[in-house]
Formats: structure tokens, C-alpha cells, sequence
């Protein structure tokens, strides 16, 4: 429960309290609830992984349940596979190790809800999660695949490519910026837990499918210029 | 974005009362020591960088997007500039302070050198900056 308690209101704090000055020199430092306003999705996230978090672990706040993990995880052993598991698993997270990855990153991403709001910011993060679920697919039958990495991803893809009036030589200069840094991070994230012995791998396919999904929703569906 | 084109978006940009381009200049704000810490690599995201535009009535401070593409536009009369703070040293970038009326402060290092296409703060627009705007001590 500590842990839990520690990880919200660090995750909280740094998102509140940390207020970046506004893009226009003109304009006055926003209140800590104009600012809480402009990153409510991404603090709402952070905190509804973590309490999901919180359920599935039985309340240790280590590592989810072995009892409940078949049931919110998604599958594609037809004895486990539940419909429900299409939603819940984008929301669990097999270790506390991997919700503070995911929430660091969600962190960051904060920006990106800075720049285009909560309702394209939650619309990319459920697109890139549906375009993630496919890659359970790749995997031997049984194996199952939880986390909001996916979504994610696509949150970070959409952060470099959904920018307005970009031609296709300029979007492909931004999505080749996102390749390399998301590709560092990953090398850097095998490098740190090449040493543990993690009971799990990363699903690599789930991210890029995820990050996919969202360069596409946002080239489909342009943001209108400001 | 090429030099040209910046200047004439600039240029175009210029409302009624905001006088006429004389030049302008690439300016970088870093992020602040403590990012680094917070962000680790990361924090060069926060890195901002600026087309000063020097005109007859102020400045433009015209932030350019990740892309390289303008983005947030701000014009301020020299009027509404309190004073300014230009380094005498660098070798490739000098420091610049603004202070503005509203109390924003902006600190930013204004390039010296670089190639051709790279827009320069030229001893004529720092002579201009230190002539309309008074000098911090």
C-alpha cells in the first residue's frame, strides 16, 4: 500500500508541480488548476494504472496476482481468453517495475496533451491500444501480453508526427526522429534488465504496432491548424 | 525552413504598428541544469529555439517548432522591454537577457557563427537592441 501511496503522489506531484512556462512570453504563469486542466488525462491515467495496479496485486503492489492475471491479461488460449481481457489488459501491468517504465513515459507525454488537449490526447492513446492488441497474435498460443506500452507508443509517435502542415518529406524527418529515439530507449531498457531475470519479455511488436496506430490516426485525422 | 523564407514569413507576419523587418536572428533558451537530472536525455526536448526579428517598432520572438517551422508568435514593443542584458563574450553564441514589462524574463543565447544559412545576431541588430532598449546593469 506504501508503495502505492508513493508512486501516486510522486507520479501526481511531478506532473502538478512542475508547470512549464506557457508558449506565448505574453501570456501569465497558468494557476496549478489551469495547469492541472491542460495534463488531467495524463494524471488520471497514471492514477488509474496505478490503483488497477493496486487490485490485480492484491494489494502488495509488487507483481500481479498468478490467480488473476489469466483473467485481465490478453490471451489467445481459447480456456483462458476472456472478451473483457481486450480492455482490462491495457490497463494491468505485470510488475511494478513495468508500471513505473509506463509511467515515466507517460509522464514525459504529458507535453503532448499540452499541445493538443485531452480529447485527441485519450482518442491516439485508445487508437494506438486497439492497433497494439494484434501483436498477441505473433506469440505461441498461451502467451499473454498486458500493459499501456502500446498506447503509449502511440502517444510518443503522435508527440514527433502530429504537427500541422507538414509535408510528407518533413512528417517522414519527424517519424525517422521518433524511430531513433524510441529505438534508443528500448536498447537502453534491454540494457538495464538484460541482467534480472524478468518472468516476462517485451512485446516489441505490440509497441510498434502501437506506434503505428497512432502515426496513422493522426495522418488520417490532421489536427486543424491553430 | 531556409533563411529567406523565414524572413519572409516574418516580414508577412508583421501587423499594422508593428513597423518593418530589419533582421533578425537565431536565439536558443536551454532547458534548465535541473531537467537534466529530472529528465536525464530527455530533457533536450525542452530545448526552444527562437527567430528574433528586430523591426523598426520592436521585436518578434518567433519560436520554431521541433520541425524547424514557426510556431508561437510574440511581438513586443520596445516600450514593453524593459531593459536588455547582451554578453560581451562568445565565441559561436552570446548570451541575451530580456526583461519585459509584464515581468517575464528570457534568457537565451543569440548565434554569432555559423554557416550561410544560418540568421546571425550582426553587430547592427545588437547595436539597434542596445539602442532602443536600455541596458540592464
Amino acid at each position: 500500500m506504501i508503495g502505492f501511496v508513493c508512486v501516486c503522489v510522486a507520479y501526481g506531484a511531478a506532473l502538478l508541480l512542475i508547470r512549464p512556462r506557457p508558449a506565448s512570453l505574453k501570456a501569465a504563469p497558468p494557476s496549478l488548476g489551469q495547469h492541472a486542466r491542460t495534463v488531467g488525462v495524463t494524471v488520471t491515467l497514471g492514477l488509474v494504472f496505478s490503483t488497477v495496479f493496486l487490485i490485480v496485486t492484491d494489494g502488495t503492489f509488487l507483481a500481479v496476482s498468478e490467480e488473476l492475471y489469466p483473467k485481465v491479461a490478453l490471451t489467445t488460449d481459447p480456456a483462458s481468453f476472456s472478451p473483457i481481457s481486450v480492455v482490462t489488459h491495457v490497463f494491468v501491468h505485470h510488475d511494478v517495475l513495468h508500471l513505473i517504465g509506463n509511467l515515466g513515459i507517460l509522464a514525459l507525454l504529458s507535453v503532448y496533451e499540452r499541445r493538443v488537449g485531452a480529447k485527441r490526447f485519450i482518442a491516439v492513446f485508445l487508437v494506438a491500444s486497439l492497433a497494439a492488441i494484434p501483436s498477441v497474435l505473433a506469440y505461441p498460443s498461451g502467451t499473454a501480453v498486458c500493459g499501456a506500452s502500446g498506447g503509449i507508443f502511440g502517444l510518443a509517435a503522435a508527440y514527433f508526427t502530429d504537427h500541422t502542415n507538414l509535408s510528407i518529406r518533413e512528417w517522414s524527418s519527424a517519424l525517422g526522429a521518433f524511430v531513433l529515439v524510441s529505438g534508443a530507449v528500448t536498447l537502453a531498457a534491454h540494457l538495464q534488465t538484460s541482467g534480472l531475470d524478468l518472468p516476462y519479455a517485451v512485446d516489441h511488436l505490440g509497441h510498434a504496432l502501437g506506434a503505428l496506430g497512432g502515426v496513422v490516426f493522426c495522418r488520417l485525422r490532421p489536427r486543424s491548424a491553430d | 525552413m531556409t533563411r529567406e523564407q523565414a524572413h519572409q514569413q516574418l516580414q508577412t507576419d508583421l501587423q499594422d504598428g508593428q513597423g518593418q523587418l530589419v533582421g533578425f536572428f537565431l536565439a536558443q533558451v536551454p532547458p534548465p541544469l535541473w531537467m537534466f537530472f529530472l529528465l536525464g536525455p530527455f530533457a533536450v526536448f525542452a530545448l526552444k529555439h527562437y527567430h528574433v526579428g528586430v523591426t523598426s517598432e520592436g521585436l518578434v520572438f518567433q519560436q520554431l517548432t521541433m520541425m524547424g517551422k514557426h510556431g508561437q508568435r510574440d511581438f513586443f514593443r520596445f516600450d514593453e522591454i524593459r531593459d536588455v542584458k547582451i554578453g560581451t563574450g562568445g565565441l559561436l553564441q552570446r548570451r541575451v537577457r530580456f526583461n519585459f514589462a509584464n515581468g517575464t524574463t528570457l534568457k537565451m543565447k543569440a548565434q554569432l557563427k555559423g554557416v550561410e544559412k544560418v540568421p546571425k545576431l550582426t553587430p547592427e541588430l545588437q547595436g539597434i537592441l542596445e539602442q532602443r532598449i536600455a541596458i540592464a546593469s
